[in-house]
């Protein structure tokens, strides 16, 4: 089944179109990762899914629904975000009981026992808790509603190492038991790619790329060699980013497929895979320059 | 997974419970409201002086005036607060849309209006023992002294569907504030500038509102006027929210 | 052994190549069932979609074959193929990575057929 949907999704913001048209469908049962950087459209793209912003045009659907203000996709769909707010009055064991009324599938016994995990009060206020603190009861929150889709933006804000991975291994181990879809976004794709299946990549409100996890680790690679070999070779290919490493020395990310690669080898340059992170970066900032042209 | 089928009624259910208890404040904030308004009542509400044939008579009125404007003005914050960016959020961790958040909160200003006109009518009681008790003055009482049935229940109603307009009025106010950051300040301004407009153009004019809605000695027709104008402002309300975009 | 998420080796070549030097080491036998997509997930907090396509490429290259909705098993040729795939494949990309290096470091044919001679020597002392 198809569980998003969106066909030349705009959203203008303040006269910004925050979204541009962004067209791309995604299955059921899957944890993509929604990548980009900050302003990219990451939030809005999660907000608008659940239901919380209207498009400005183009067309959305999730679970075959418009979601803005839809009661279907509200009770189907958890946002989890470090905005999360509960009124001042409820204390974190109130919280965990509303959301129990609330959300059918909820899943008590995980929600307690992370609750213990984690060493909460059932009597602290959600207000007190420090922002790692939040964003980890926000988790428990977004985990124990099993929701058929599940919306994370930023769920590791202010987290410390230990907890980021607890939690993500917890999401695994959730998912695996409990297969569903879950969107996930991150700065750090590098902590987050293990658990992908897939990921969108998001640039100025478009879809970039969309990619399984394995296809993008393959999309490219890097060569070092020297200037004024490696130079020449590059000319006529497309290249994703280029760098010169001491002196007389580039190094180069092209296509995994490019011509450029067998050459390189041939003239015994060193040729290696590019982190999915890194990758992400060079593809988003090859329109814009890096913070060097600042300096130039 | 199958998708979770919802029906509005049963969110508007669970939304009504979760805001009695996110909002208990709202009914302890009543009771201190109450008891300081009955304070202020203890010197009386008016008075004053006669003298004929050689008998001084001074005489004192005691009423619930000030509790019954004290918790209109509570009604009319409470209200407000409801509509608030920050409160609106707080009701959108779970599950909802604007409507059934709409609908809970006007089920919870009723809830809050008919508790209101219960206390306020036991303060009425509660002055008569106060006084009765208290006040060392030979105490010379008018045949409104004992509390028919009647008179319990007609002010109760009364009294509901008076809380609720204020409700209405707030939510309104505080709604239409929403949609551009400059009309928290604007509105107010403007709703005053014009009832100056209009009491300038029309002398008498705020006199005849309230005549139309307080001096109705019809309950029925009391009841029409009330209603009816307090769904107007909430729908207007419900409209207006419908469109707005939550979790800014 | 833990996946490496630096390595940039995608992670279902790592999988797959985890559970040939389990093969080899002896820990799976012929028609032994190895570990499924799920366990594998579990195992190395990856996703199972990934775990799924280091069992496939496996059963493609015959070194596993799949019983419907039992699992996957280890074939008979398993061994060699891995054996055969890894001489191939593996051995000689790192020869050809140790005649570079030799190349820019400027050691002679004679001083690096030494060099494996030791290296040999030394793991069969062990």
């Amino acid at each position: 089944m198809k569980l998003v949907e969106c066909d030349n999704l705009t959203k203008r913001i303040y006269g910004n179109n925050a979204l541009d048209g962004i067209t791309f469908t995604l299955h059921e049962n899957k944890i993509t990762g929604l990548i980009g950087r900050n302003g990219a459209g990451k939030t809005t793209l999660m907000k608008i899914l659940a239901g919380y912003w209207r498009e400005t045009s183009g067309t959305v659907k999730v679970f075959s629904e418009r979601p803005f203000q839809n009661l279907i996709v509200s009770a189907n769909a958890i946002y989890v975000d470090d905005q999360m707010t509960f009124h001042q009055s409820l204390t974190l064991g109130d919280i965990l009981e509303e959301a129990e009324r609330f959300y059918p599938n909820w899943d008590k016994g995980l929600a307690e026992r992370l609750f213990d995990y984690f060493s909460f009060h059932p009597k602290s206020k959600h207000d007190a808790l420090s922002k790692g603190r939040k964003s980890t009861f926000n988790m428990i929150i977004g985990l124990a509603s099993k929701c058929k889709l599940t919306l994370f933006d930023e769920p590791t804000t202010g987290m410390d190492a230990s907890v980021r991975k607890d939690f993500y291994r917890a999401l695994l181990k959730d998912y695996l038991a409990h297969p569903r879809s879950i969107i996930i976004s991150s700065h750090h794709l590098e902590e987050i790619e293990d658990v992908l299946e897939e990921i969108i990549l998001i640039d100025e409100g478009k879809v970039f790329l969309y990619q399984s996890m394995d296809e993008l680790k393959e999309y490219a690679q890097g060569i070092s060699g020297k200037t004024d070999i490696l130079k020449p070779l590059l000319d006529d290919v497309e290249v994703i980013y280029k760098t010169e490493i001491g002196a007389g020395n580039t190094y180069a990310v092209v296509r995994a497929n490019s011509p450029v690669i067998e050459q390189a080898r041939q003239y015994g340059m060193a040729i290696g895979p590019v982190a999915p992170n890194d990758l992400c970066i060079y593809l988003t900032a090859k329109h814009k320059g890096g913070i060097d042209d600042v300096f130039k | 997974m199958s998708l979770n089928r919802v029906n509005a009624s049963d969110i508007v259910k669970k939304q009504f419970q979760y805001k009695l208890k996110a909002y208990v404040g709202v009914f302890t904030s009543l009771v201190v409201v109450q008891i300081i308004a009955l304070i202020f009542s203890y010197g009386g509400t008016g008075g004053g002086f006669s003298s004929s044939n050689g008998i001084d008579v001074r005489y004192q009125t005691y009423t619930v005036d000030n509790v019954i404007v004290l918790t209109s003005l509570w009604a009319l914050i409470h209200a407000i607060i409801l509509t608030t960016k920050k409160d609106w959020q707080h009701a959108f961790p779970f599950v909802g849309n604007s409507w059934t958040n709409n609908l809970s909160n006007i089920l919870l200003l009723l809830f809050a209006s008919i508790i209101a006109a219960v206390l306020t009518v036991l303060s009425a009681f509660a002055i008569r023992v106060i006084i009765f008790h208290f006040v060392n003055e030979d105490l010379f009482r008018s045949y409104t002294f004992f509390l028919t049935a009647e008179n319990i229940l007609s002010g109760w109603y009364v009294l509901t569907f008076h809380f609720f307009f204020i409700c209405a009025i707030g939510y309104f106010l505080g709604t239409v504030s929403r949609i551009h950051p400059m009309l928290p300040i604007l509105v107010p301004v403007i709703m005053i500038g014009l009832l100056i407009v209009f009491e300038q153009i029309h002398q008498g004019f705020m006199i005849e509102i309230a005549t139309f809605y307080y001096e109705e000695t019809n309950p029925a027709l009391f009841f029409v006027k009330m209603v009816t104008t307090s769904t107007i402002l909430f729908a207007v309300s419900v409209f207006i929210s419908n469109r707005t975009e939550v979790r800014t | 052994m833990v996946i490496d998420p630096n390595s940039g080796k995608p992670i279902y070549i790592q999988i797959a190549e985890w559970i040939e030097t389990e093969i080899l080491n002896g820990n799976f036998e012929t028609d032994d069932k190895v570990y499924s997509q799920y366990q594998l997930a579990e195992m190395f907090t990856i996703n199972p979609a990934t775990a799924a396509k280091g069992l496939n490429v496996l059963t493609e290259e015959n070194i596993l074959y799949g019983k419907r909705g039992l699992g996957k098993f280890v074939t008979k040729e398993a061994k060699k193929i891995i054996t055969n795939k890894r001489k191939n494949g593996k051995l000689k990309a790192l020869l050809e990575e140790v005649a570079l290096e030799a190349e820019r470091l400027d050691v002679s044919d004679e001083e690096l057929f030494d060099m494996l001679r030791k290296a040999i020597a030394k793991r069969e002392g062990e």
